[in-house]
C-alpha cells in the first residue's frame, strides 16, 4: 500500500496491490483517516466496511494482466459530506438500480446492498480500460469540529457501546422478572389456559408485538392446533403434521425446516397463507417450539408494519421466553403422561388380579388321579386360559384355550370363553359338541376384530378310563404312561372364530397305566433357549415320558415345565404359556383312596 | 483459532477479522472440525472487530451444514459492529445471538 496525497483539501489517497489482504490494509488505514477527521463510530464502521467491499470486488473480479495492476482509492472529505473513489481494472458490471438482500440462505451477493444501504449514493462508472465506483454520504449532522475530532469520535463510541449494553441489561432483567413471575405461577398448571395468556400478553408489551398465534401439538401428535391467538375470529385452521406438503405458509415453512421464518413486505407470506388474514401489512416472524429436537408448537408474532420488524434484542427475548414456555408445556405433558401412564397401569393390576380369579382355585383329585396347572402371561395380562369342570361323580372337563396376541383384547376374550364354557355343563361329556357351540357363539364377535382362539377340550370318565378329546387349531394332547408308551392327540378341526358351521371331530382313547395327559398353549414349546431357538416339543414330551416312567407326582412335573425355558426376557414369558396336568400315582392302590371325589387345593403358578 | 467440542457443540473461536481473505479456510476448517455428533456450532465473537459479506457468507456456510443436522449457528458476544453487520443484513434472524 502506498499513501500518495494527503492534501489540505482533505483528499486522501491510497494504492495496494490486487490482492484481498492489501484492501483490508487500505480499509483500515481510510478507518483511521476518518477517527481523526471526526466522524462517529457508525459512521467509521461504514466506511470502513464499504472500502472493503469495494476493494474485494476490484480483486475478485480482475483477471489477467488486470491482476497486476494495483486497485487505487480517493477519499474525499468536507465539513458535510465523503466520497469514495475506487478504480478497479475488471471488466466491470452493470449496476443494478436497486439493491435487494438474497434468500437468507444465499451464501453470496450482499456486498453491494452493504454498500448502498450503508450510502447515500452509489454510482459506477465503466471505461475502456478501468472503472471506477464513486460513494458518496453526507457526514452526520452533530459531526465535531477537527480540533476535538478524536475525543468526540470515541465519545460517540462509547455512548454507543453504553446504549447496547443498556438495552441488553434491560433484556436480560425483563427475561428474568418474566421467567420468574411465569415459575411462581407454575404452581397453578400451564394447562390453566390463563397462564399462556398472561404469558403472551407479557412476551407483547416486552417486544411491541401487535399480534400473535400459538399452535400447540395436539394430544394426537399430528395436528397444530391454535392455542391462543389475539385475532380469535380469524380463520385458521389446524396444520396437519402428517400431511405437510410444500406449502407457501409461513408457519409450515417453520416446522418443515426447525428454523425461524421472517416476513415484511419485502419479503411478503405468499396470497394464499393464512396470516393474511390478520391484516394487510405484516412484519414478523414464526418461531417453532421445540424441546430435545422434539416439535412441541409454534409462535408466529408480528407487528402491523411494512417495515418495522423486531431487534436483535427483542428476538432475543422471544427466543428465551419461547423456549421456556415450550419446556413448561412439554413438563406438563409428561407429567399428564405419567399420570395416565399410572392410571392404565393400575387398571391392568386390576384386570391381572380378576384374571388370576378366574383360574380354578381347587384343582379337582380322582382317586389316584390329580390335576394341576400352570399359567404365566407375557403381560400384566394374558389370552392363555385353562380350567376344569367337574362332570357328576367320576367325570372331568380340561380345558385349555388360547387367544390370538396378547394384553387386555386377549384377557377379555379369554373372559369371554370361560364364562360360555361354564354356561352349558350338558355338552361337557361331549367335547366335539361342545367346541362346535362354542365357535357358533364366539365367531362373530372374534371375526368382527379379526382374533381368533385355539382350544382343547378333553372328557375323562375315570370309571372307564376313556378319554375323549376335540381340539381347534390346538398343539396336540401328550399322553405318556407308566410302560413308556407316548401317544399324540392331534386337534380335528381349525380355530375358533373362523366358520361358525364348522364341525369338529371328537378322538377317543382309553387311559393306560399310570398316565400323564398334558395340555398346553404354544408359549411353552415356541419359547426360545439362550441362543433363541424354540425348545419345541421333545424337552416337553421328555419332562412326560420320565414323570410317567419315575412317577412324579403332579407338582414335581409342573414344576419341571415351569423350569423350561420361558423366551427371550428373564422376568416375563415371551408369549402367554399355560398348561393342565392330569397325572395318575400309580404308587397308591385304589383301595387306599378313601375319598374318590376329594379335592385338593393346588393354586396356580403365575 | 481455538476448537473446544463437547458433546454436541461446537464452539468456536472466531478471528479478529473475518473478511474475504480468510473466510473460506476458515469455512473449511470448521467444517473439517466437526463431528457426527456435533449439532450447534457456538461461535465466540467476542474479540471480532470486523466481518463482512464474504465473512456472513462463510457463517451462512455453517448454518446451512448445521440445518441438515437439525441444528444451527449461534454467535455468541458479537462486538457492536458485528452486531450492526448482522442486524443491517437481517443476519439475527438466522442466527441465535446469545449475550453471556
Amino acid at each position: 500500500m502506498s499513501l500518495v496525497t494527503i492534501s489540505p483539501g482533505r483528499i486522501l489517497r491510497l494504492t495496494c496491490p490486487c490482492d484481498l489482504a492489501s484492501v483490508r490494509d487500505v480499509a483500515r488505514e481510510i478507518r483511521s483517516y476518518l477517527e481523526r477527521e471526526g466522524l462517529n463510530a457508525f459512521e467509521v464502521n461504514g466506511w470502513e466496511l464499504i472500502c472493503t467491499e469495494a476493494g474485494n470486488n476490484a480483486v475478485e473480479y480482475a483477471s489477467g494482466a488486470a491482476a497486476a495492476i494495483p486497485v487505487e482509492f480517493t477519499l474525499e472529505t468536507t465539513s458535510t459530506t465523503v466520497e469514495l473513489r475506487v478504480i478497479d481494472h475488471t471488466p466491470g458490471f452493470e449496476l443494478p438500480d436497486q439493491s435487494v438482500l438474497p434468500d437468507p440462505f444465499d451464501e453470496g451477493g450482499r456486498g453491494l446492498y452493504l454498500m448502498r444501504t450503508l450510502s447515500d449514493s452509489l454510482k459506477y462508472l465503466r471505461g475502456p480500460d478501468e472503472n471506477c465506483l464513486v460513494v458518496r454520504r453526507q457526514r452526520s449532522a452533530d459531526g465535531p469540529g477537527e480540533s476535538t475530532a478524536d475525543i468526540t469520535a470515541e465519545h460517540a463510541m462509547l455512548q454507543a457501546t453504553l446504549h447496547t449494553m443498556t438495552e441488553e441489561i434491560a433484556t436480560s432483567y425483563e427475561i428474568l422478572s418474566a421467567i420468574f413471575r411465569f415459575t411462581e405461577e407454575l404452581n397453578q398448571g400451564v394447562g390453566d389456559t390463563g397462564f399462556i395468556e398472561r404469558w403472551l400478553c407479557e412476551l407483547a408489551q416486552i417486544t411491541g408485538a401487535d399480534w400473535h398465534i400459538l399452535r400447540l401439538v395436539d394430544a394426537t401428535g399430528r395436528c397444530l392446533a391454535v392455542s391462543h391467538t389475539s385475532h380469535p375470529t380469524a380463520n385458521l385452521d389446524p396444520i396437519h403434521l402428517d400431511t405437510l406438503s410444500t406449502s407457501c405458509s409461513v408457519e409450515v415453512k417453520a416446522v418443515t425446516g426447525h428454523q425461524d421464518v421472517w416476513f415484511d413486505a419485502q419479503e411478503p407470506p405468499s396470497a394464499r397463507d393464512p396470516l393474511r388474514c390478520l391484516g394487510p401489512e405484516l412484519a414478523g416472524f414464526a418461531h417453532p417450539l421445540l424441546v430435545a429436537g422434539e416439535l412441541v408448537g409454534i409462535l408466529t408474532v408480528g407487528r402491523h408494519s411494512r417495515t418495522h420488524s423486531f431487534n436483535a434484542g427483542q428476538v432475543n427475548i422471544i427466543h428465551t421466553l419461547t423456549d421456556f414456555l415450550a419446556i413448561q408445556i412439554r413438563n406438563a405433558q409428561f407429567q399428564a403422561e405419567k399420570l395416565r401412564a399410572q392410571l392404565i397401569e393400575r387398571d391392568y393390576e386390576v384386570a391381572a388380579r380378576i384374571q388370576q380369579q378366574l383360574l380354578p382355585k381347587i384343582h379337582p383329585c380322582r382317586g389316584r388321579w390329580t390335576t394341576l396347572g400352570l399359567c404365566e402371561s407375557a403381560q400384566r395380562v394374558g389370552g392363555d386360559f385353562y380350567d376344569i369342570i367337574e362332570v357328576g361323580r367320576s367325570g372331568l372337563l380340561l380345558a385349555v384355550a388360547d387367544v390370538m396376541g396378547k394384553g387386555l383384547p386377549a384377557a377379555l376374550f379369554a373372559t369371554v370363553f370361560r364364562t360360555l364354557l361354564h354356561a352349558k355343563p350338558d355338552l361337557a361329556r361331549v367335547p366335539s359338541a361342545f367346541i362346535e357351540w362354542l365357535n357358533q357363539n364366539l365367531v362373530a364377535e372374534l371375526a368382527g376384530l379379526e382374533m381368533i382362539i385355539t382350544a382343547q377340550l378333553a372328557y375323562v370318565n375315570f370309571d372307564t378310563r376313556e378319554l375323549r378329546v376335540a381340539g381347534a387349531g390346538h398343539p396336540p394332547l401328550l399322553i405318556a404312561a407308566a410302560d413308556g408308551t407316548f401317544q399324540e392327540v392331534l386337534s380335528s378341526g381349525p380355530p375358533l372364530g373362523i366358520d361358525d358351521a364348522q364341525a369338529f371331530d371328537e378322538d377317543r382313547r382309553f387311559l393306560p397305566e399310570g398316565a400323564r395327559i398334558l395340555l398346553y398353549t404354544d408359549g411353552i414349546t415356541e419359547a426360545t433357549d439362550e441362543a433363541g431357538v424354540p425348545i419345541g416339543t421333545d424337552p416337553v414330551i421328555e419332562i412326560l415320558k420320565e414323570s410317567a416312567r419315575l412317577n412324579l407326582n403332579a407338582q414335581e412335573t409342573v414344576d419341571r415345565f415351569a423350569a423350561l425355558p420361558r423366551g427371550t426376557t428373564t422376568t416375563r414369558a415371551a408369549d402367554d404359556r399355560t398348561l393342565l396336568l392330569l397325572s395318575e400315582d400309580t404308587a397308591l392302590m385304589p383301595e387306599a383312596c378313601a375319598a374318590p371325589n376329594s379335592r385338593t387345593l393346588c393354586p396356580a403358578v403365575s | 483459532m481455538n476448537l473446544a467440542p463437547e458433546a454436541t457443540i461446537l464452539q468456536v473461536r472466531a478471528p479478529d477479522e473475518l473478511n474475504a481473505s480468510n473466510a473460506g479456510p476458515f469455512r473449511d476448517l470448521v467444517r473439517n472440525s466437526l463431528k457426527p455428533e456435533h449439532q450447534k456450532i457456538d461461535l465466540d465473537f467476542s474479540a471480532t472487530r470486523f466481518v463482512d459479506s464474504s465473512g456472513l457468507g462463510a457463517l451462512i456456510s455453517l448454518h446451512k451444514a448445521m440445518v441438515s443436522r437439525s441444528g444451527g449457528v449461534r454467535v455468541m458476544n458479537p462486538t457492536l459492529q458485528v452486531q450492526q453487520i448482522l442486524e443491517l443484513t437481517r443476519m439475527h434472524r438466522l442466527f441465535e445471538i446469545i449475550r453471556a
